[in-house]
């Protein structure tokens, strides 16, 4: 058990820190927190709405309360199962920590039960952002303490089970790639349909789980006990939701660590983005830097999806509203607000993961040999913010033009318009010039480049949190704005959001332009 | 004592990078394991130290097998990877406590700062690993070795990247820890120094021992350089 607390503490610190000076006392957590609580307020805005739409609609019985904290808490495993696949992937099988731990006197079982309850302790972190404000919110709407308590413990639990589907998925791709000399494709093209799997999925559950409330948690079975525990204040369905999570989280742990060595001692190490090609001549270096920094994009896959997750969904939502019936009672009102709705989904999930966040940081240990290169500090940044943009932008380039097709074929809201194709166009595209920079911007500010595995530094660091705040916050506060005016002319917010992103675009390249030279050298120093 | 019996591994499932390896490490050896590059040396080490599984063979510590008590065989052993890896995060205090705490040995704060001065590190204990050369790495991964007094210290290329000083120190500590009874197993390229230190040495030839035995017979026509040379030029 000592063993088990200290490995856990030692992957989850190493998980979040990122590289401070040699003799700096600075708290690791004084900025998370801050990001925390800012992410929080959020939350609390949005959950807030939420409880003050349902009361407003005077539908304020308990069962619509009861049915907004499984809703989220559905949401919130959802993306955990989502989001955590190439994480506990990476984690378990990928970690350069391996040979040092295993030499370590310790069990594997232990070792994997550490690695999974660090990811869980983040995740945790998150849930509580999610969730905490949901069951305040729901306890002062609602007094009713028994569930608002199972509720807080629940938040312990919520994510275990989808983090252990999580770690089982990691561990089958890891073995049936593990001899493959193209692993690195095989592992883009599953992690590829994974998602689009599991959003095909969401969405079909999304779309009836307002509408009809026995559907919430379905999607999340191991919320049906929590459900009957909420909705019947039946505390022995509680105590075995309990139990049933940690007896899958002991099952699980049994069957990776099986497998954990026989799959780790064999794989082979994919390295960094060093250079290929010698400079030849000055007008080729720019195609040079790019050819590197997308090998290095390519080359990883976990690094490849998590940069392209946010854009990937654009064409799949455009996708499954096109085959959305449209025959609706209010004459296709309904679809054609959706359908101007996806390009702002779009603008939001393509910028908080722009590969920018992470580029500096993955150079890791070859970024000294790009240092040695005749190139200069400019040369990179701008290398690797173009790669940033270029990759996602031609990817929002088709989901633009799927919605484009659907205005047309469906004659939505009146078909198209110069307004609008403008809107779907380029918004999103300002909206990723702006991620890219500001991806950037945070990378130099925040690098992290001694690291135990990828993930670390795409999802964990504070680069890539700061970075996610930074570019999700104006689409945030634009959209808050809309939905408080109740300003409900999607294409007006549409307008509005890519407004907001031209003016993001030009403040941050100004800053980048003012503090590349002097951040960059920062990186260096450290 | 540890005992190697017809070790093999194969990465590939088709050729083996190591092959029926046997040697024999008795109690108060410093037994020096060389090789070219690629000849199997830290393959054999971390099969020895329970990192990699193998296919055939046995391998005990003391009596116990690697294979099925792999977590008491590591607890008489401390292995030292040619390039340690440390969570950059840690501060070198940290990792002398988070090993301590593994190895379940109490932390002494004078026996730690005592180690450490020795070692020339004690004044950077308090900063992040990530900021120390690969020799101060070096140092701190040996000193942490020391303090939680292993039975066995298997070392991986353990000169690479020390000082003069610290390369003479180390194989004073070296000498100081086998005669107190203890067992040193490692591989290197530094020969002039294996020769000053062991007293037995094998080499390994593409996945093979080629020759082991008491340094006094290996060298009894030559220095251990000839020889190595000898074996692998024939």
């Amino acid at each position: 058990m000592d063993n088990y607390l200290t490995l856990t503490k030692v992957f989850f610190l190493s998980g979040i820190s990122t590289n401070r000076k040699a003799n700096s006392q600075r708290p690791v957590f004084k900025q998370l927190g801050i990001m925390a609580a800012v992410f929080t307020a959020i939350s609390l805005f949005y959950n807030f709405t939420m409880f003050k739409a349902v009361d407003a609609a005077a539908e304020g019985a308990l069962g619509v309360y009861r049915d907004i904290l499984l809703f989220v808490l559905t949401i919130a495993s959802f993306f955990t199962v989502v989001m955590t696949f190439n994480q506990m992937q990476t984690a378990l099988f990928n970690s350069k920590d391996f040979e040092f731990v295993e030499s370590l006197p310790v069990k594997s079982s232990t070792v994997i039960a550490a690695k999974i309850t660090s990811v869980l302790v983040y995740c945790i972190g998150e849930d509580i952002i999610i969730f905490l404000p949901t069951v305040v919110l729901y306890l002062v709407f609602t007094g009713d303490v028994f569930v608002s308590a199972l509720g807080l413990i629940a938040m312990f639990f919520v994510s275990l089970v989808p983090l252990l589907v999580s770690s089982l998925l990691g561990t089958l791709v890891a073995l049936l790639t593990k001899k493959l000399k193209k692993k690195n494709v095989f592992q883009i093209i599953v992690y590829l349909m994974y998602f689009i799997l599991a959003f095909s999925v969401s969405f079909s559950i999304n779309g009836s789980s307002f509408v009809n409330r026995a559907e919430i948690a379905k999607a999340m079975p191991h919320l049906l006990l929590f459900k009957n525990a909420v909705y019947n204040h039946n505390v022995l369905s509680f105590l075995l939701f309990i139990g049933v999570n940690l007896a899958a989280f002991a099952a699980v742990v049994a069957v990776i660590s099986l497998l954990y060595k026989p799959i780790n001692s064999i794989r082979e190490r994919t390295g960094g983005g060093g250079y290929k090609e010698v400079r030849s001549g000055g007008s080729k270096l720019a195609m040079i830097l790019i050819k590197k920094d997308l090998k290095m994009l390519t080359g990883k896959p976990n690094y490849f999806i998590n940069s392209i997750f946010g854009s990937i969904l654009y064409p799949i939502y455009s996708i499954m509203f096109m085959f959305m019936n449209n025959a609706n009672s209010d004459g296709g009102k309904f679809l054609g607000v959706m359908v101007l709705t996806i390009p702002v989904m779009g603008i939001i999930m393509n910028s908080i993961t722009n590969s920018t966040l992470a580029s500096i940081s993955l150079e890791g240990k070859s970024f000294e040999n790009l240092l040695s290169y005749p190139v200069s500090s400019k040369e990179i940044i701008r290398s690797k913010i173009r790669v940033g943009f270029f990759v996602p932008s031609i990817i929002s380039i088709v989901g633009s033009s799927l919605i484009l097709v659907m205005l047309g074929v469906k004659n939505v809201l009146g078909g198209l318009t110069w307004p609008t194709l403008a809107a779907i166009y380029l918004a999103p595209q300002f909206a990723l010039m702006y991620a890219s920079v500001t991806g950037m911007l945070c990378n130099l500010r925040w690098p992290k480049i001694h690291f135990e595995n990828e993930i670390q530094v795409i999802k964990n660091s504070r680069s890539a949190l700061f970075g996610m705040l930074f570019i999700f916050l104006p689409g945030m506060v634009a959209g808050g704005i809309v939905f408080v005016l109740n300003f409900i002319s999607p294409l007006a917010s549409l307008i509005a959001l890519a407004a907001v992103y031209t003016a993001m675009v030009l403040t941050s390249t100004m800053i980048l332009k003012k503090h590349e030279e002097k951040l960059f050298a920062a990186v260096i120093a450290k | 004592m540890i005992r190697i019996d017809k070790l093999s591994k194969s990465y590939d499932g088709k050729k083996n990078a190591i092959e029926n390896i046997d040697l024999t490490i008795c109690d108060g050896d410093i037994y020096g394991f060389a090789g070219l590059n690629g000849a199997g040396k830290s393959t054999t080490i971390k099969c020895l130290v329970g990192i990699l599984p193998f296919e055939s063979g046995e391998i005990t510590v003391n009596g116990k097998s690697i294979k099925t008590d792999p977590v008491a065989c590591k607890s008489e052993m401390a292995y030292i990877a040619d390039n340690p890896e440390i969570y950059a995060y840690m501060k070198g205090i940290d990792y002398i406590k988070f090993i301590l705490a593994i190895y379940k040995t109490p932390f002494d704060n004078a026996k730690v700062l005592k180690a450490a001065e020795k070692f020339e590190i004690a004044d950077v204990l308090n900063n992040l690993v990530s900021s120390y050369s690969h020799g101060m790495r070096q140092k701190l991964v040996l000193l942490t070795a020391f303090l939680h007094e292993p039975n066995l210290l298997v070392l991986d290329e353990p000169f690479v990247g020390l000082d003069p000083k610290a390369t003479h120190m180390l194989r004073e500590m070296m000498k100081d820890y086998a005669a107190k009874g203890n067992t040193i197993f490692f591989s290197t390229h530094v020969l002039e120094v294996a020769e000053k230190l062991c007293n037995k040495v094998a080499i390994i030839k593409d996945g093979k021992i080629a020759v082991n035995g008491t340094m006094e017979e290996i060298t009894s026509k030559g220095s251990l350089e000839e020889f190595f040379l000898e074996v692998n030029n024939g």
